[in-house]
């Protein structure tokens, strides 16, 4: 029994890591209708930098890298919409020329990661990463927790600023009728950078959460990008909240699956259930009916 | 305040606006009324920036405001309730009303005008945290118009606000069009179907066919003239 | 027919290119590289460049074909000459395992499930345990396809790419081409011109994925000798394909050849300079041409040169003159279009609805409406914005499933029947905006509507021309659909839906934007094609013109047909008067008079 309830606790520990990245992922996807293909590489480009370069060069510890990681993230991901993304918006062939444009990008990364840091694979070796509380036969790491805690605050605040604040609304306003923005002044533009930046912001911080307990290198991205599109399809494509319930079912499956199958085999039961869903479901369990087709 | 000279759009290889002029005074109720393809809903278009013009000028309060986006134009009290009444559907009632006062201009006033609205349509305050994709076609409308007006306009654009409503409900809505007038002193353009309602209220008004304004008067001239009707049937024979 | 020589050509040269090269195994491995890439690149563009569905895992088909051919081999003595087949076996099943349920949802389903495939593949054979196997050489020459001299592989390879180029170019320019050009444009016209665009989608991936296969068996043999998970089934594939593809041209034929041998030599250069101090440096080169390319080049260099050859070729027409052409010039006969099946003559109605419902999330925008349609007739349907009108149309097209309802046509229930079918059956349709392929010439556009009822790609290119020419078009033909005026494009429409040789043609709002000479010019176009036994629906506004033309009316409000018969009752009706002009108007009108 206590194994079980060991592995709940990894699914959902697991999951919630997940989630600050898939929740930005719907984002993207939901306000600008853009398969981000690079989603995951920003997650380990922020493993690498800052985290990883901050700790060997001025020893700051990575969870404060991860909240420093938040404006120079927002930035570059700015940027980059105005930059490659922008012109995309409402052209006839957006989906595919989004798709490519983003898998060159993922290449783009991954390699100049690659470049700078070799293949080698990392770890962040401080205190907490192997430190373990132990509630009676149950082990619960100490950075797993802390990035479980920091991962609730973000979405939080994510959820906080799209609900509460005027400028998240428009965020909204703006998945729901990209067109009917102009008549609210709303500038699509803006705001489209806005949600990209927002949703990379988070995804180069939650990396970072991520390297605290577990050993990252370069071709990371490749193994959780499919993993992010499994939360955010099961999660209904455009929904962010439906995106976390998502990603702490597949953090579940992906955890539990160990008593079925053996270990080396865990993300073929999370890739086994995307193919199932896209069969049964494509629009997910949250998700309305009709939108996928 | 309005002038619009020998303002052309293009769509679709078509013209939907020929060399279109016409004129908007201060707290002036202008009705725009003409048969489907007219180009009625392309004229509030021009003026909102959310169609090009390939020619001509517009000016508003004596300012050149073609080139400015759509986006900008609000800024100046130009708001532009679009037909088919495009509210968002997954945000709330309430939610979208604020959204309406998005531009910073009507920010600080959204609590105050929040219940002003909410007065004037008591149906919606029932409804307040209720999705606007769930509401009915006459709430929605309701809900589209409160929402122009949260904008605090100094001039405000009506497309076809009883456009797949009930006889009853669009009654409703001219009703409140009209309450409003009187209360808010702002300038109306209006572009209706409905050709008797439209000139009810109106002060002046302009009869669109093809692209081109074929008539134009006052409300007393427009409504006794056996032109009007040919501008809904096309001379169906009645 | 003049199309295959240069591919011919081609490789022969290639061939002998090769072969005076000497048999350095260094330089002979790299022309083998280009060779395979550009092969499978060629094989990928087949589903990803011409029908449009970009398939990110590309590399299970490559792998399948590895896998198949050397496990057979290795564990069973199965030459590889026969496993190369069994491979492309294996993974045209598998493409139909993916492509049945995910190529109906949209291209980035389908783009994700493709990559989930390998990555469940990659581990599952990892923990069998196949994740390294070595080809055993056995050192039987060509019945092992195993060879010393690199040589022959680039000569097997070299086969191989024409062959799939053959096929490529067989697509290119036949029926099935015009289908996935088509649809790749839009997908809502093709469907509507009978083209069944699922079952066009899943037959290039079939064939893309049997391709792939055989290259992978030649990937295997050739290059690796010790097959790895990673190498067969790994991201290195699609990256290399999908630059070489996109940087040469979709939807070229030698746009992929020609990226290959660009991007591979140029990669293997990288890799050899500054592979050791920056290895990813040929990565992020692809990369970074993806990128570029998409933003500034998307029709990749070989499309680019295409286009400009083509451009100086054409002179400019002066549209103007032309325009005076079809109207004064060329009468444009649609009586002498040919129709299709008259299924019952006895019956007097084509088409009845009985009681179809249909809503839109919450919004009830048909409500039990039973109309019948008269055969051999124009009716008219006419109702206030918001009425109904077009869901009516697209719930008989087919694009709609109505909730409630059914739709019986020359007898059949075509309910639940999808566009293309119902197109074959006869019923045609023209778009309230018109939807032409821009993409294409006239004479092409039309040629889409015609192959539905043409056995080959020649009948229907000379049933085109005669279109064509009853309808006024025949000067302009090879002249791009882009740029046409509103006139124009509303001709090309009918044309191309009067291909299709229908029945029953549907007509929505086709005098939108024309002013009333040009309105009543297409009443008499439309009388035209009815006097040759087409019944015609059409939905429009400007009513004066309409009443020129219709024998029988329908009007519609609110979803409900609140009127229906001969064309003065229904446009007397108060209901419609009282939908088009207000409440009030009857109290105004009437209380005078």
């Amino acid at each position: 029994m206590d194994i079980v309830i060991q592995s709940i606790i990894a699914g959902l520990l697991v999951g919630v890591s997940y989630a600050v990245l898939a929740t930005g992922l719907a984002l993207i996807v939901g306000v600008m209708k853009i398969i981000n293909f690079a989603h995951a590489e920003f997650a380990v480009l922020g493993m690498y930098f800052p985290a990883y370069w901050f700790l060997q060069w001025w020893g700051i510890d990575p969870f404060i890298s991860a909240f420093l990681a938040i404006p120079i993230y927002f930035v570059l991901g700015f940027i980059l919409h105005r930059l490659l993304l922008e012109r995309l918006a409402g052209s006839k062939d957006a989906e595919n020329s989004s798709l490519i444009i983003t898998m060159g990008l993922s290449l783009l990364i991954a390699n100049l990661i690659l470049i700078g840091w070799s293949g080698a694979p990392r770890v962040i070796n401080q205190p907490y990463t192997t430190a373990t509380w132990s509630i009676g036969t149950i082990l619960i790491n100490h950075a797993q927790t802390y990035s479980l805690v920091i991962s609730l605050v973000f979405i939080v605040g994510l959820f906080l600023f799209l609900n509460k604040t005027l400028t998240g609304k428009a965020i909204k306003a703006a998945a729901d009728d990209p067109e009917g923005c102009a008549y609210m002044g709303i500038n699509l533009r803006f705001v489209h950078g806005l949600a990209f930046a927002v949703a990379i912001a988070m995804t180069g911080a939650g990396g970072i959460l991520m390297a605290t307990y577990r050993p990252f290198s370069p071709f990371f991205g490749e193994s959780i990008i499919i993993i992010l599109f499994a939360s955010v399809i099961l999660g209904g494509m455009t929904s962010i909240s439906g995106a976390f319930f998502g990603a702490l079912i597949i953090g579940l499956i992906q955890q539990l699956s160990a008593f079925v199958l053996p270990v080396d085999l865990q993300n073929v039961a999370v890739f086994t259930v995307l193919v199932l869903i896209l069969y049964i479901r494509p629009e997910g369990l949250f998700g309305k009916k009709g939108r996928v087709v | 305040m309005l002038e619009v000279k020998e303002v052309t759009v293009e769509y679709n290889g078509m013209k939907a606006l020929d060399k279109i002029s016409i004129t908007l005074n201060e707290n002036e109720f202008v009705s725009v009324i003409g048969p489907n393809g007219a180009g009625k809903s392309t004229l509030l278009k021009a003026i909102s920036g959310t169609a090009k013009c390939v020619s001509g000028e517009i000016r508003f309060t004596n300012n050149e405001i073609g080139h400015m986006k759509a986006h900008s134009r609000t800024r100046l009290g130009i708001i532009h309730i679009p037909e088919g009444r495009r509210v968002f559907p997954s945000l709330t009632l309430v939610e979208n009303l604020e959204i309406g006062a998005y531009r910073p201009e009507a920010r600080n006033s959204m609590p105050k005008n929040l219940e002003t609205v909410m007065g004037l349509f008591p149906k919606l305050a029932e409804r307040r945290n209720q999705p606007a994709g769930t509401l009915s076609g006459g709430e929605q409308q309701m809900l589209a118009i409160g929402r122009g007006l949260m904008a605090m306009p100094s001039f405000l654009m009506l497309d076809e606000p009883s456009l797949g409503l009930s006889p009853v409900m669009a009654d409703f809505i001219f009703q409140t069009i009209k309450e409003i007038r009187e209360r808010l002193k702002f300038a109306i353009l209006l572009v209706e179907q409905r050709a008797v309602e439209a000139l009810e209220f109106c002060d002046r008004a302009y009869v669109l066919e093809s692209g081109k304004v074929t008539l134009s008067g006052n409300r007393e001239s427009l409504y006794k003239n056996p032109m009007v009707q040919k501008a809904y049937l096309g001379s169906m024979g009645i | 027919m003049t199309d295959y020589p240069p591919i011919l050509i081609v490789c022969v040269a290639c061939v002998l290119f090769s072969y005076v090269l000497g048999p350095d195994r260094y330089i002979q491995r790299i022309i083998l590289l280009v060779v395979i890439w550009a092969a499978a690149s060629s094989s990928f563009n087949i589903i990803s460049g011409y029908a449009g569905q970009i398939v990110f895992g590309f590399m299970m088909f490559v792998g399948a074909g590895a896998y198949t051919s050397g496990l057979l081999f290795k564990f069973l003595a199965i030459s590889p000459w026969l496993g190369m087949w069994l491979g492309a076996g294996v993974a045209v099943i598998i493409s139909l395992i993916i492509g049945i349920p995910t190529l109906r949802l949209k291209g980035a389903f389908f783009a994700i499930a493709t990559v989930a495939f390998p990555l469940i593949t990659i581990p599952i054979l990892n923990h069998v345990g196949v994740q390294e196997v070595s080809i055993p050489f056995i050192g039987k020459g060509a019945s092992s396809m195993q060879f010393r001299d690199m040589r022959y592989y680039v000569f097997i390879g070299i086969v191989l790419l024409g062959i799939i180029l053959t096929v490529v170019r067989a697509i290119e320019s036949s029926c099935f081409g015009y289908r996935l050009k088509a649809l790749k444009q839009n997908e809502t016209a093709a469907e509507a011109m009978g083209i069944n665009t699922y079952g066009a989608k899943l037959m290039s991936f079939c064939v893309s994925a049997g391709l792939a296969a055989l290259v992978g068996t030649l990937y295997s043999f050739g290059i690796l000798y010790v097959m790895t998970t990673e190498a067969a089934f790994g991201f290195l594939i699609i990256i290399r394909v999908l630059s070489i593809t996109i940087v040469g041209g979709m939807s070229t034929v030698w746009g992929p050849p020609l990226a290959a041998c660009l991007l591979v030599p140029l990669g293997e250069w990288l890799n050899s300079q500054f592979g050791s101090r920056y290895p990813g440096v040929q990565d992020v080169i692809y990369g970074l041409a993806l990128i570029i390319v998409i933003l500034y080049m998307p029709e990749g260099i070989w499309g680019k040169i295409r286009r400009v050859l083509s451009a100086s070729g054409t002179a400019a027409v002066d549209s103007r003159e032309s325009v005076a052409v079809i109207r004064k010039g060329d009468v444009i006969k649609p009586e002498s279009v040919q129709t299709s099946l008259k299924l019952n003559p006895n019956e007097n109605s084509i088409l009845f609805t009985e009681s179809i419902s249909k809503f839109f999330g919450g919004v009830c925008a048909l409500d039990q409406v039973s109309l019948r349609i008269p055969r051999g007739k124009i009716t008219g349907v006419i109702g206030p914005n918001g009425s109904g009108k077009t869901t009516l149309f697209n719930v008989i097209n087919g694009f709609f499933p109505p909730q409630s309802g059914r739709i019986i046509f020359e007898g059949l229930d075509i309910t639940n029947h999808s566009p293309h079918a119902n197109c074959k059956q006869g019923i045609g349709r023209t778009f309230q905006i018109p939807q032409v392929f821009s993409n294409m010439t006239i004479l092409e556009n039309i040629i889409t509507g015609a192959i539905n009822r043409s056995k080959n790609l020649r009948d229907a290119h000379m049933a085109a021309r005669k279109i064509a020419l009853d309808m006024g078009l025949n000067r302009r033909v090879h002249e791009p659909a882009l740029g046409l005026t509103l006139w124009e494009t509303k001709v090309l429409e009918f044309s191309r839906a009067l291909a299709t040789q229908p029945a029953l043609l549907l007509i929505d709002e086709p005098m939108a934007g024309l002013n009333s000479e040009e309105a009543d010019h297409l009443g008499e176009m439309i009388k035209g094609i009815a006097a040759s036994g087409v019944t015609i629906v059409v939905i429009e506004h400007n009513v004066h013109s309409l009443l020129r033309i219709v024998d029988y009316m329908v009007g519609l409000d609110d979803g409900k047909r609140v009127a229906e018969g001969l064309p003065q009752e229904v446009v007397n009706n108060p209901q419609i008067i009282k939908a088009y002009l207000g409440s009030r108007w009857k109290e105004e009108h009437h209380a005078g008079s």
